[in-house]
């Protein structure tokens, strides 16, 4: 059998038990919601017939936009610092030493200290998400980046001493793609993070987005706008990883094929 | 451990490239070099022999730039320095054509110059259908091919070679022996590490034999008698077979 067959067959194997998985849950949700009241959970027909409306209402649109932009920013800057730390401090064992104390800080506070914080200093909106986002995110960029960094292979490092590469190459051609599976490993695990961390300080201090839409469709007791708007947080995780980290992961990693 | 300057009065007539001056290098407080001092001049081909851990590789990595020493002076006027590892070291990321014009592009030659030289490099090492293929597409001497590409490709004033065949087959072994004599010129210096003998002697004209506790013996490989008495030191056994009807 030729190897695009085998990939083909692969490829149908892999969707076909998506699906079947994603039909299970479905399923099981459709049987909770007939043994609860609608009050509690709302069938999944109720959540995507209210869904579809939500895509028809320009509020929907603005209220993604709202949320997506302190997503971005968030995301953007937790990623910059955390990356640029790791790298530093993944070569210089000073750095590292002198950023352990803040990191085991960061790392160690719980979130609610961090929102009840941000909310004091901030006040409500998106300052405050945006800050509740970026200290919660940084350290796990930063220490994935730094604990990959110190161990990339010290051969390579030689060469790029050998043949006198300048710091952009070392990053570009060394640093990013010696460190790129667990990079993307953790690009995944940030922007799954993101999304909950933005409902979250959303649902707790803000005036719009897509908490603040969860805040109001709860206290109103609508229950099925309730759980369109889980299912459209949902689908962000899923277009984010979609859009956004598979091609950044195929750029990284397309060389190793369809290990990759 | 100190060199005595043999070859001065042949060495005086060209310029000192690199200049080693009472270099001591510790590694866990375990002597690897104490007061070394050797010279290489430009054009010199010298072979690096010695058993193994007596530091050659260390040598060559005082020599690059990879190591620093404990004390001691290096002095490196060579501006350019290709470097072939016993294993290829190619960036497994980068295709055979980014692994070389990487190199390239970090010694400013810039890129219109890069590119035609790329093509007559890989059609030189016989890989010109491979451009484009990764490291692991490759087999070890292809892989080693490259690597030698990339070394030449920055016109090296100083080419380092640590056994840089040792993992090959014997077809493999010849075949890169014939294409490092076919690159080598007269300009480039070089410092050769390898346990086989006859190879290193068809392309080096100096060795420099490194001992545990005694001073590093160098010699001239041109003169027969002196060829004799440092091979002795190496492989005193092998002596009459090798001598001299293979050299």
């Amino acid at each position: 059998m030729s190897s695009y067959k085998v990939k083909k067959q692969r490829v149908i194997k892999k969707l076909f038990a998506q699906l079947a998985g994603g039909l299970a849950l479905i399923a099981f949700w459709q049987y909770l919601a007939d043994q609860l009241s609608h009050m509690i959970l709302a069938s999944p027909s109720q959540t995507i017939s209210y869904m579809v409306e939500l895509f028809l209402d320009a509020e929907f649109w603005q209220t993604m936009l709202v949320s997506l932009t302190r997503l971005t920013i968030a995301l953007s800057v937790a990623c910059f610092i955390g990356f640029s730390l790791g790298v530093m401090a993944g070569r210089k064992s000073w750095l590292r030493d002198f950023l352990a104390p803040t990191r085991w800080l960061l790392m160690s506070v719980p979130p609610v200290i961090v929102v009840l914080l941000a909310m004091l200093w901030f006040g409500m909106g998106s300052s405050m998400v945006i800050f509740i986002t970026v200290i919660l995110l940084t350290p796990t960029v930063y220490l994935n980046t730094q604990k990959n960094i110190a161990q990339i292979n010290s051969q390579w490092l030689e060469l790029a001493t050998i043949y006198q590469f300048s710091h952009y190459q070392c990053l570009r051609n060394i640093y990013i793609p010696a460190i790129a599976p667990a990079l993307c490993a953790t690009l995944v695990m940030v922007c799954c993070n993101g999304v909950r961390i933005v409902v979250l300080a959303e649902v707790l201090g803000s005036h719009e987005g897509i908490g603040y839409q969860l805040t109001s469709a709860s206290s109103n007791f609508e229950t099925a706008e309730l759980y369109a708007w889980v299912l459209v947080s949902l689908l962000l995780v899923a277009f984010l990883e979609l859009l956004l980290l598979k091609p950044i992961q195929h750029k990284l990693l397309h060389w190793q094929g369809e290990n990759a | 451990m100190s060199m005595p300057d043999e070859n001065a009065n042949e060495c005086t007539l060209s310029a000192v490239l690199v200049s080693m001056k009472n270099i001591s290098l510790y590694f866990n407080q375990q002597v690897v070099f104490d007061d070394f001092c050797f010279d290489i001049y430009a054009g010199d081909k010298i072979a690096l022999l010695g058993k193994s851990g007596i530091g050659k590789s260390s040598l060559m990595k005082l020599i690059s730039g990879i190591e620093r020493q404990s004390s001691g002076l290096i002095e490196n006027r060579a501006l350019r320095i290709g470097y072939v590892f016993q294993e290829p070291r190619l960036l497994p990321w980068l295709d055979v054509a980014q692994n070389i014009t990487e190199v390239m592009k970090a010694q400013g030659i810039p890129n219109h110059q890069r590119e035609s030289q790329l093509d007559e490099l890989l059609n030189k090492v016989g890989l010109t259908g491979y451009k484009h293929y990764f490291p692991h597409q490759l087999s070890g001497g292809m892989a080693q091919r490259v690597s030698l590409a990339r070394a030449f490709s920055i016109r090296p004033d100083l080419l380092l070679l640590d056994e840089p065949f040792s993992a090959l087959d014997k077809h493999s072994t010849d075949e890169l022996s014939q294409l490092l004599q076919q690159f080598l010129t007269e300009k480039i210096s070089m410092i050769y590490i390898s346990h086989d003998i006859e190879q290193v002697i068809k392309v080096t004209s100096k060795c420099l034999l490194l001992r545990p506790s005694a001073p590093p013996l160098s010699c001239n490989t041109s003169t027969l008698q002196e060829r004799e008495l440092f091979i002795n030191h190496i492989y005193p056994s092998k002596v009459n077979s090798l001598c001299p009807t293979q050299f």
